[in-house]
């Protein structure tokens, strides 16, 4: 179809522009080319100058052969161009022919069909043409002329008598039943367009739009005058952005002014009764941080929470735009992660755009969804302060500048917990739900917005106004309750109907077909309840329960739930239905166990009639009563599980060689709760050195027990009475005693016996650890102890000197100084290094004046511990020289 | 002027020759310093303690490690040469000469530390 549109197109083209060509053809006739070419080709046989049906003076058909192949390939030029040379002849004889052979000519002339195919005249031209293609034509004297190509079908088939039987034509099929065909198809298509056109044409001027547009679109609220959300809660965010005009536009606000005006004349007297008064009546979006130096609002940012759909986006944008802000949205389809939100945050907050000269205000929309980090972030931002400039920092930001508004659905998001508390918090709650569960405390809360129904279904009716839409009475205002006052879903919804009919009628039965697509899903509690009890409609229970199964998703969650709570319900009236009711349970769990067995996921989906079985068997008549526990009995007991055997797991892995040994194919559960007992030796809590001998012993097995179950006394402080208590870590308890059990816990070890029970555990490891280590060095390094008396018996020398050589190569092997460290113990360094030999005796600097070494029982600790030390003066000698009398000196003697 | 005679107990030729050495600065006890903080314990001075080595290169320049310096010094005459006296502590209060000192090694550079441990990261 494609290709014949083109080639529809393409003709029509041609056509247009082949109007001017014909016409130059009839105006300027250039005889004196076609006299040379006679006299070029009167030798030429006149018989096939008579085949061919030429028509009037100077004209020259073109073969359609020829024609084809220019206009299909265009590559061949020349060669079509020596083709083209044969026509040239023909011309020539025609005209010669002409006049004489009238007769033959009209006789010819009625084997025409129509008029219109009749050939068109070529002119054959000195110089190529300027304004169109040419062929260029070479005549046996070398002489060149030029014809103008002319791409046209019409020729073409004004020669199919020609080329009828004959194997030149390159297309399949003749062109001629190609241009039928053509016609055929485009006056299809002209009758296709004008079906359509006629439907459109009575469907009314807005469904055009609606078939690209969504009406949700289309219709969202333009002007703050539009908004449908609660005029309260729209005042509220309108005040708090003109809270920024003072630090964005630079002008005093009314109330500050008001303020000034007001201080300025009160007495102290009125002013206490005013702050009083203040205070009672402010509200949040009021308030002022008067120490702020910038004029900003108490509260940074605005977040506006709420069920999707109730126009809290529409809304944001609005008020920004009211206030004189260009609106920058951040979505969830945004990048948001990491330096990419950092720089669009900047961006967004810092410059303003190149063609809207008003100051940004930045939307972030969906910020629930955003990251911990970059709400991190946007906090900082928001605190940062005005600090001066230094020329050094590049990436130093101002305060916050900008108004801020963050749209999400739930504000308890982890992540948005330290915004929070920066945020003027607007929560946007449909009527619907509100009502239902607080009813009375509903007015007192003033952020709780109303929104009117009426204001929604006048909207809703607005919309079905323009869009010729014709809906059933009662139908809008059903349309509004089933969808919790969503005003998105419902356009959709109506959009969504309206389409289906051919009348463009709405009805309730419509309706009702119709599941809403609500983003949300079905709160657990109400799902619950709907299941748990028969409700108001009875027709249709089993399709509702199953759509709510599905809308609220998880099913074996709802299961589970629907199987703790049964029980206290109600009280099962037969116990025939309660088994029925086990049944479905076991069905499921049949179910899951194949899913998951067999990955059949689709499945999964399935699940949804056991809701349904359930709820036929165990529903009760009246609504359900106060608010359901959810229950997940099953899942706790899961995690407890978990929790349990990590530690045991632990435990185990903690254990000593020797000990994990003496646990091989014996269930280490067992022994544990006797491992606690053990921990808890009969002490009395004095001091280590009181105890007595049995004490000790105790003491001894008690911390030899901790340290071969890898076990350690920790403190841990317990933040109600602020005091530090010593915990057995791992918490063996959690899994040797019961739950209550371990709460009346006996009256253990005092805190002074656990105390010193700790460091002991602490020694013993060491010890213990030394003993490994010792272990694992050489067995001449064991020697080496053992022998350490007799080594230090040996060494000391007479004229001991310290170990140059250790000095001038530090290369002394190291595991030898460890060992003579540890040999330190005894009070001595013993280089183990060869010394120089002693000097001769008969030398005589072996003695000195100062001190002569003579004892050999003081043994040199080395060089960089020796006891004498030498504490330079610098200067020139003679200057820091002292004069020491004889006298001096004596004294000492 | 008190005036005193020195006996010459040996033949002259006999009396060893000692040596001086002069350093520049002051010789301090590990122990003193600990001892400050301790008031009880007595400052038991240089005696018999060992403070150092004396070595010769090729040359004859001495070489001194004392602590954990080095220093290289030179040997000067001294002129005229001390004698050693020593008393005999009799009730005369006689004295006599024990050595006799005609040169003395100076040691007045700037000490060079000797460096014993090295980080490992350094090597």
């Amino acid at each position: 179809m494609e290709e014949q549109d083109e080639y529809e197109a393409w003709l029509a083209e041609q056509v247009a522009a082949n109007q001017p060509n014909k016409q130059d053809d009839e105006f300027d006739v250039e005889e004196d080319v076609f006299a040379e070419i006679d006299a070029m080709e009167k030798a030429m046989a006149e018989e096939e100058a008579n085949a061919s049906q030429g028509e009037g003076d100077l004209v020259i058909d073109e073969p359609a052969e020829e024609n084809q192949q220019e206009s299909f390939t265009n590559p061949f030029e020349e060669s079509s161009a020596d083709e083209a040379n044969e026509p040239a002849p023909e011309s020539s004889a025609k005209r010669k022919h002409s006049e004489n052979e009238a007769v033959e000519h009209a006789a010819k002339r009625t084997r025409m069909d129509i008029e219109d195919f009749l050939p068109k005249p070529t002119k054959i031209l000195r110089v190529p043409p300027l304004d169109s293609d040419f062929v260029r034509l070479c005549s046996e004297e070398g002489e060149t002329r030029y014809v103008r190509k002319v791409p046209h079908y019409t020729h073409k088939i004004a020669c199919s008598d020609l080329d009828l039987g004959s194997d030149m034509n390159l297309l399949g099929e003749s062109m001629f039943e190609l241009k039928l065909k053509a016609d055929d198809l485009r006056e299809e298509m002209e009758m296709h367009a004008l079906k359509i056109k006629s439907l459109s044409a009575s469907s009314g001027a807005r469904s055009n739009q609606g078939q690209t547009t969504e009406w949700t679109s289309t219709y969202r609220a333009k002007k703050y005058t539009e908004l449908l959300s609660d005029e309260y809660i729209n005042r509220t965010i309108i005040k708090w952005l003109k809270k920024w005009d003072p630090c964005v536009f630079y002008k005093k606000s009314a109330i500050a002014k008001k303020k000034e005006e007001a201080q300025k004349k009160m007495t102290e007297d009125e002013k206490k009764k005013k702050r009083f008064k203040q205070a009672w009546s402010e509200n949040m979006a009021e308030e002022i941080d008067e120490e702020d130096p910038l004029d900003r609002p108490k509260m940074k940012i605005l977040m506006l929470c709420g069920a999707p759909g109730l126009g809290k986006t529409t809304l944001a944008f609005v008020a920004a735009k009211h206030c004189g802000y260009n609106a920058v949205e951040m979505n969830a389809s945004d990048d948001r992660a990491g330096a990419e939100f950092k720089r669009r945050v900047d961006d967004a907050l810092t410059n303003c755009s190149a063609s809207n000269k008003k100051p940004s205000c930045l939307i972030l929309d969906e910020i629930d969804g955003v990251h911990a980090a970059s709400a991190k972030f946007l906090l900082s931002r928001i605190k940062a302060v005005e600090t001066k400039k230094k020329k050094g920092k590049k990436n130093e930001v101002g305060p916050l500048k900008r108004p801020i508004i963050c749209i999400c659905n739930d504000p308890y998001v982890p992540a948005l917990r330290e915004l929070r508390k920066e945020a003027l918090i607007v929560n946007f709650n449909g009527i619907g739900k509100g009502s239902k569960l607080f009813s009375e405390t509903v007015k007192k809360d003033y952020f709780q917005p109303f929104k009117d129904r009426s204001k929604l279904t006048a909207r809703l009716q607005e919309v079905c106004d323009q869009n010729q839409v014709k809906p059933e009475a009662g139908t809008l205002q059903k349309l509004a309750e089933k969808s919790d006052d969503d005003i998105r879903s419902c356009i959709n919804a109506l959009q969504f109907l309206s389409m289906a009919n051919e009348d463009k009628s709405v009805s309730i039965e419509d309706l009702s077909k119709c599941s809403m697509g609500k983003d949300q899903q079905r709160t657990l509690q109400y799902a619950l309840k709907e299941i748990l009890a028969v409700g108001k409609n009875k027709t249709n229970r089993l399709q509702n329960v199953i759509d709510i199964a599905r809308q609220y998703g998880e099913t074996d969650k709802l299961l589970s739930n629907t199987f703790e709570l049964c029980g206290e319900v109600r009280a099962p009236s037969s116990m025939e239905q309660l088994y029925k009711s086990r049944d479905w349970y076991g069905w499921a769990d049949q179910m899951t166990q194949f899913v998951q067995k067999n990955q059949h996921y689709a499945l999964e989906a399935e699940k949804v009639y056991a809701v349904a079985g359930v709820h036929y068997n165990i529903a009760q008549n009246s609504e359900v009563e106060g608010v359901l526990k959810p229950q997940n009995v099953s899942w706790e007991m899961r995690q407890k599980q978990m929790v349990r055997e990590n530690l045991l797991e632990s435990v185990r892995n903690g254990l000593n060689m020797v000990t994990r040994k003496s646990f091989i194919g014996f269930e280490l559960i067992n022994a544990l709760p006797n491992v606690l007992s053990m921990l808890e030796p009969n002490i009395r809590s004095v001091n280590p050195s009181l105890l007595s001998k049995g004490e000790q012993q105790a003491l001894q097995q008690c911390v030899g027990t901790f340290v071969d179950f890898g076990l350690t006394l920790k403190s841990v402080k317990n933040e109600e009475t602020m005091t530090h208590n010593m915990v057995v870590e791992p918490p063996l308890k959690i899994i040797t005693s019961f739950p209550d059990e371990s709460k009346k816990a006996k009256r253990g070890l005092t805190q002074q016996t656990k105390l010193l029970i700790a460091s002991e555990i602490e020694r013993e490891k060491v010890r213990r650890m030394q003993l490994t280590m010792d272990r694992g060095i050489t067995n001449k390094a064991l020697q080496d102890i053992s022998n350490t008396g007799a080594a230090v018996q040996k060494t000391p020398k007479k004229n001991e000197c310290l170990a140059l050589k250790a000095v001038i190569r530090p290369k002394a092997p190291k595991v030898e100084e460890k060992k003579t460290f540890r040999r330190g113990g005894l009070g001595a360094f013993i280089t183990k290094t060869k010394r120089e030999k002693p000097l001769p005796k008969e030398n005589p600097m072996d003695e000195t004046v100062m001190g002569v070494v003579e004892e050999p029982a003081k043994i040199d600790p080395g060089v960089g511990t020796s006891e004498v030390y030498f504490a330079f003066n610098a200067g020139y000698s003679n200057a820091v020289r002292q004069k020491i009398t004889i006298e001096e000196l004596l004294k000492n003697i | 002027m008190v005036q005193f005679y020195v006996k010459c107990s040996k033949p002259f030729e006999t009396i060893p020759e000692w040596k001086v050495i002069e350093i520049q600065g002051e010789l301090n006890l590990r122990e003193d310093k600990e001892a400050k903080k301790d008031e009880n314990k007595p400052n038991e001075g240089f005696g018999g303690k060992k403070f150092g080595d004396i070595h010769f290169d090729e040359s004859g320049t001495p070489i001194l490690v004392l602590g954990h310096h080095t220093m290289t010094g030179k040997i000067t005459k001294v002129s005229p040469p001390y004698g050693v006296l020593g008393s005999e502590r009799n009730e005369k209060g006689d004295y006599y000469v024990e050595a006799i000192i005609r040169e003395k090694i100076i040691f007045k550079t700037r000490p060079k530390p000797i460096i014993t441990h090295v980080p490992t990261r350094l090597k």
